[in-house]
């Protein structure tokens, strides 16, 4: 016999659920889309959710400017009309884009280095929501703080926009290096990783010209803070990767680029322009999520390859006039 | 397994096998000839989404959901665990085949991630209280005649099994009780001797 509801019991919003989440996206591809239309392709050809968002980063890139989080209709639209997960990206440390973004019921909120950052010292507070986050990396340091600051899944950054996948395998291995470092540097050394890794919390002292001591963060007291750290970091010793499901982003364009990312220990893929900015979508699209799952077999991968017409143009990284990498802290 | 949360599954199948002190070989199913090489004595389906499981599993180059879905039917008492989006597949594998757990099932059905939950529900499949996690959970709209209710939230079931075959809106392989993973190992071995 069933027994009465306990809803006292019934929680939300909990780090299980949040992580949980990303867990389910493992193995996937993840895509950007502009519009419905855009969202059925990528449905249809496998994704495991779409990244909703305005302009894809390599027009971004083009056209210069300040970018911010989509307008709410197209967001809604894109939700509305898919079955999958819809994601969608807030300016880095700009709460109130995200609590806009939870509002309209989007799955998961991207803290995107690929927008305009809104605060120069503090990522977004992210415990404060239900809905989970994706973070951005470049190397250990930087994924841990943003795990310590509540987000459920991180992605190497890479290079958005470029169709260049070097910063997406620069950012993979200096990750998975800077673990192998951490588990043979002992005791002592994790506490000075632990000290040179909250040094990325200490920013509004360099703006300052008085000797400002940080004792609060948005993330909580900064002891607090450093114990957090701290017990991620010997989990992720513990473990020999991070605590969270991991995924590559930024300059992926082709099944080879993806079958690269997986092999080098990467739970999943996020393409952003090289799928819509390709001569042939559907068919990228559909090749991309081939090679991601199937990326130990060359044959498949090859397989993957011989279906894309033309990929996306890519650009050098030395002649970029922005590096999105570098925003974040 | 295809897409979706198979090393949480990993984890709570080795500490299930490790409790009941045996022996345990775990294999990742991406095509057909997996399956072969594989010869499983039980299969978990993962949570993911089934949307993306049923394109990549039905593709030329995988064919491993037809494959499976034929070995499922033949051996009728092989267990079979599908969780979340596994539960989906099974109760409604979209063939010409039938359902393999007896079930109607809504993709999806509490909303947006935002909805998704954790509570206790009721196991009677293993005998106790369970931390029931739903992501974007499905729901059972309905039980057919040849599956019976193992887990229930309140007025509400979330686990059905038919023959050796349980279907759970939830994700028994995010908590920290492997009962369910203990289930399925002690029933391949029942089913073996």
């Amino acid at each position: 016999m069933s027994k009465r509801l306990d809803f006292t019991n019934l929680r939300h919003g909990t780090s299980l659920l949040k992580r949980g989440f990303a867990k389910m996206q493992e193995g996937g591809v993840i895509m950007d889309v502009v519009t419905p239309e855009e969202a059925h392709i990528a449905e249809d050809a496998g994704a495991v959710s779409v990244m909703a968002l305005e302009r894809v980063p390599a027009d971004i890139r083009a056209q210069g400017g300040v970018a911010r989080m989509s307008h709410p209709d197209m967001i809604t639209e894109i939700i509305e009309t898919t079955s999958i997960p819809v994601m969608a990206k807030a300016r880095i440390g700009h709460d109130d884009e995200a609590r806009v973004l939870q509002s309209l019921g989007v799955d998961m909120i991207d803290e995107s280095e690929v927008l305009t950052p809104a605060d120069p010292f503090y990522h977004i507070a992210k415990n404060d929501f239900t809905i989970p986050f994706v973070c951005g990396c470049t190397n250990l340091g930087e994924a841990i703080r943003r795990v310590a600051e509540g987000a459920a899944m991180i992605r190497t950054k890479g290079e958005a926009g470029t169709g260049n996948v070097v910063s997406a395998v620069q950012h993979a291995r200096l990750v998975k290096e800077e673990i192998i470092y951490a588990q043979n540097t002992g005791l002592e050394g994790q506490e000075k990783m632990v000290e040179v890794m909250m040094k990325g919390f200490h920013r509004i002292p360099n703006a300052s010209n008085f000797d400002i001591k940080i004792n609060h963060t948005p993330f909580g007291n900064i002891n607090d803070l450093r114990t957090e750290v701290t017990t991620i970091l010997r989990e992720v010793v513990e473990l020999g990767r991070l605590p969270v499901v991991t995924f590559s982003a930024g300059g992926i364009a082709t099944p080879a680029d993806a079958a690269l990312m997986m092999n080098h220990g990467m739970d999943g893929i996020f393409v952003g322009s090289g799928i819509f900015k390709s001569s042939d979508p559907k068919t990228t699209a559909e090749a991309i999520v081939l090679a991601t799952h199937r990326y130990q077999d060359a044959d498949s991968v090859a397989e993957a390859s011989r279906m894309i017409g033309e990929a996306m143009p890519g650009l050098e990284i030395e002649t970029l006039d922005v590096r999105m990498e570098e925003r974040g802290y | 397994m295809l897409q979706g949360a198979r090393h949480a599954h990993v984890q709570a199948l080795n500490s299930a096998a490790n409790e009941l002190n045996i022996p345990l070989q775990i294999f990742e199913l991406r095509k057909d000839n997996d399956l072969f090489e594989a010869n499983p004595d039980a299969i978990i389906l993962p949570g993911g989404e089934s949307s993306t499981m049923r394109l990549i599993g039905n593709g030329t180059n995988s064919q491993l959901l037809p494959k499976l879905f034929e070995l499922i039917r033949e051996k009728t008492d092989l267990p079979v665990m599908g969780t979340c989006a596994g539960a989906i597949l099974l109760s409604d594998p979209q063939d010409e085949g039938g359902k393999i757990v007896d079930a109607i099932v809504d993709r999806n059905a509490y909303g947006s991630q935002s909805e998704s939950f954790q509570s206790t529900v009721d196991a009677s499949l293993i005998s106790r209280d369970f931390l029931g996690i739903f992501i974007r959970a499905p729901r059972f709209l309905s039980l057919g005649e040849n599956s019976t209710a193992i887990v229930s939230h309140g007025e509400e079931i979330v686990g059905a099994r038919t023959n050796n075959r349980i279907a759970l809106t939830f994700h028994p392989e995010l908590s920290n009780d492997n009962g369910f993973h203990k289930w399925l190992i002690s029933k391949a071995l029942e089913v073996r001797s």
